[in-house]
């Protein structure tokens, strides 16, 4: 079993649009996907990250109408049993702010937890394997 | 000029003991030791994954989930941020043990987010 590690960062705001070109025009960085949920390559960006809307939810997953608050800045550590990896953050003094989500027809769940401190963490199982077959994975 | 890249996730909070503690339980990671005194761990990177920090937050703060984006000139980067509608968090401040510079900015939202030279080599 691989360790967990951190395989995408996602930013999420309340103006999708304008964060994308904020971050297009400051890095360089080009984004492909949806305009709620854009996503860069290892190759652009080192790590490959998305870029969306607060309503998107965890990985731009959602349509169930999700309100995501104000959005935040975070990373996803891919795990290989996410149910077990959160029922044990309750138990080290975390919380789950948003619980397991099955992206529909992917083979990819994913949730956010927060830290004893309030940080907000997302976790995933099958993201790492979405962003090889998607060809976001090749570093350079 | 290479495009600047993510270099390093950081976690940071009140009680680094406490948040290192709960990362390594929860995802099983060796966090490695980082400078002395800093009260730094260090997350290896991995195949798929990029190395991260855990530690105190040296302003007084709560702390955040952040990352930083590799660049050849954290001042020229500050300074588009903040004509993009970013604005200037901490200016950039030279960890000179470990030869590498680092910088802060908030985005439009005001996520804030890392820019550091010398940790990519």
């Amino acid at each position: 079993m691989n360790k967990p590690a951190v395989v995408q960062f996602e930013i999420t705001g309340r103006d999708a649009t304008a964060l994308q070109r904020f971050y297009a025009s400051l890095f360089g960085w080009d984004m492909r996907g949806r305009p709620g949920y854009e996503r860069t390559s290892a190759a652009e960006t080192g790590l490959p990250g998305a870029i969306g809307s607060t309503r998107s939810g965890p990985n731009g997953g959602r349509d169930d109408g999700w309100d995501g608050g104000s959005g935040q800045l975070t990373v996803y550590v891919e795990v290989a049993d996410l149910t077990a990896t959160l029922s044990a953050v309750e138990q080290l003094g975390g919380k789950i702010v948003a619980p397991r989500y099955e992206l529909p027809g992917r083979e990819l769940a994913v949730a956010f937890i927060a830290d004893p401190e309030g940080h907000v963490v997302g976790v995933s199982q099958g993201l790492q394997r979405a962003i090889e077959q998607a060809g976001f994975a090749n570093t350079r | 000029m290479a495009k600047p890249v993510v270099a390093r996730f950081e976690i940071t909070g009140r009680d680094s003991s406490a948040l290192r503690r709960f990362y390594s339980d929860l995802f099983d990671w060796h966090i490695a030791e980082g400078a002395r005194g800093s009260g730094f761990g260090v997350v290896p990177a991995t195949k798929d994954g990029i190395s991260g920090v855990i530690g105190p937050d040296r302003s007084g703060g709560g702390g955040h989930v952040t990352f930083y984006v590799e660049v050849d000139d954290l001042t020229a980067y500050l300074s588009k941020a903040e004509s993009l509608g970013g604005k200037s968090v901490v200016p950039p401040t030279e960890i000179e043990e470990f030869g590498l510079s680092f910088a802060f900015f908030a985005d439009p939202e005001g996520h804030v987010i890392g820019l550091s030279n010398g940790v990519i080599r």
